[in-house]
């Protein structure tokens, strides 16, 4: 069970920015002037042209609704304001140019950030899907990931980074899969045709899915999930 | 019966300025177009980026009817030719925004006007805002059933009805706002969603209506300008 919400950001970074504005973001969570403590992050990356868009930063933070709720009154109400954060968000803006969020509720067997750190999850490549299904078919399709692919990524050189519904929006999922080395992702797309079981994993989303963008993304080189030689 | 006719604006920002492009609409746009043309605003709000796209501005005006809406446009446009204000305003707003979407919109007859709303303090200090595409043609089916079957569930957990609305020009797209008292009402919310059968049958019986609906909170922001 993993009691956790998460913030997931897309961040329209000035292109070729992308590396400096992942580790602005982190930075203000070291600002020694600001009274509160952040969260830690619990993944940051870019995407990459090999698929879907680009160049993008996501950042993505490990939370719960009551810690959400307190960072958002620190923004929208007087009495509460996060000063610091406001002066990063002014200091940056030569770093990125927008972006668009999302909250994702996990499905219970994604990891937590204390998972991923415990066995020690890292990845040269990670396949990021959004997918739009039928209104009632989010929580099964998070239940048939759980049943048909998650036990076969092991053997595929891959983990389980995240399996989400999207919080207020409810047709959509987010799933993000993370190759150890760029073979696990060719592995993982030989077996979406070679493998019984991951292929009918593919046949059933690709019954499902009504729209979908996918991306693949490089892990921030600062944070734990990046590979090092 | 709501007669009203409504424009929304969703303002994608330059840079750091949504607070500077909020305050120029609350404290000169909309006392101008409110003395000059009776227009009032119904809302402006700084979009909240962990939901949605940011940073964005949302603003909603109210008209009595067609008519009002029609004297209210042709008062103010050309505006080089016939309000200098406005012009002045649009110009000195291009330092905050390039460009933007506005959608007409007629309310349901059960959506309360601007007058009813501040009234019964309905606004609050969050929004919930829901995109909504209907399937062909069922849009007034959908929002049959959002007043008989999910505005008493969705009051019963404190979202109040500020408007269900439906665009006067795109078939099958309209808008959903509700407003919630405080932050803490809209962390209930959220906390108790995936325990909250009714809500739950209600989600997924949407499609029976619906295409799609996306839902973002929007925020009035605080009484200097928003630095975010």
């Amino acid at each position: 069970m993993n009691p956790n919400i998460y913030l997931h950001e897309y961040v329209r970074t000035v292109p070729g920015r992308e590396e400096p504005y992942l580790a602005s973001v982190l930075s203000l969570h070291h600002e020694p002037s600001r009274t509160k403590l952040g969260h830690p992050a619990f993944a940051q990356f870019r995407s990459v042209q090999t698929s879907g868009r680009w160049p993008m930063g996501i950042n993505i933070w490990e939370n719960t609704w009551a810690g959400q709720t307190a960072d958002l009154v620190g923004q929208f109400l007087d009495a509460r304001r996060d000063t610091a954060m406001e002066d990063w968000w002014q200091r940056n803006l030569h770093l990125r140019r927008g972006g668009y969020d999302r909250l994702l509720i996990p499905a219970d067997y994604s990891p937590t950030l204390a998972d991923v750190e415990a066995r020690g999850v890292h990845g040269e490549v990670f396949l990021q899907e959004i997918m739009w299904l039928p209104f009632g078919e989010a929580r099964r399709f998070l239940d048939e990931l759980g049943d048909r692919l998650l036990p076969r990524l092991d053997d595929l050189g891959c983990d389980l980074l995240g399996a989400f519904r999207v919080a207020m929006r409810p047709r959509q999922v987010c799933t993000i899969v993370g190759a150890r080395e760029w073979a696990g992702l060719a592995e993982l797309a030989k077996a979406f045709r070679r493998d019984p079981a991951v292929s009918g994993w593919d046949r059933y989303k690709a019954e499902v899915t009504q729209q979908a963008e996918e991306m693949l993304l490089l892990p921030a080189r600062h944070g734990p999930l990046y590979r090092r030689p | 019966m709501n007669d009203c006719v409504y424009i929304h604006e969703c303002i994608p920002i330059e840079g750091g300025a949504r607070g500077k492009m909020i305050d120029m609409i609350r404290t000169r746009w909309a006392p101008h177009v409110g003395n000059v043309y009776g227009v009032r605003l119904l809302g402006v709000w700084a979009e909240v980026g962990s939901t949605a796209a940011w940073p964005q501005v949302r603003v909603q005006w109210e008209m009595d009817d067609w008519d009002h809406f029609a004297r209210a446009q042709a008062g103010q446009l050309p505006m080089e030719e016939r309000d200098v204000f406005v012009t002045d305003l649009w110009n000195q707003a291009l330092e905050y925004r390039r460009g933007g979407h506005s959608a007409l919109l007629r309310a349901t007859a059960y959506s309360p006007d601007v007058a009813t709303i501040e009234a019964d303090g309905l606004m609050g200090e969050v929004v919930l805002h829901e995109d909504v595409r209907s399937l062909p043609g069922r849009m007034a089916d959908y929002h049959a059933a959002l007043e008989s079957e999910y505005r008493p569930l969705a009051e019963a957990r404190g979202l109040r009805l500020i408007g269900a609305y439906e665009h006067a020009l795109v078939p099958n797209t309209g808008i959903n706002l509700w407003g919630l008292r405080e932050w803490g009402q809209w962390q209930a919310l959220m906390e108790s969603e995936p325990h909250d059968a009714e809500l739950r049958e209600w989600s997924d019986r949407q499609g029976e209506w619906l295409e799609d609906i996306d839902g973002f909170l929007v925020a009035v922001p605080p009484t200097g300008a928003l630095r975010t």
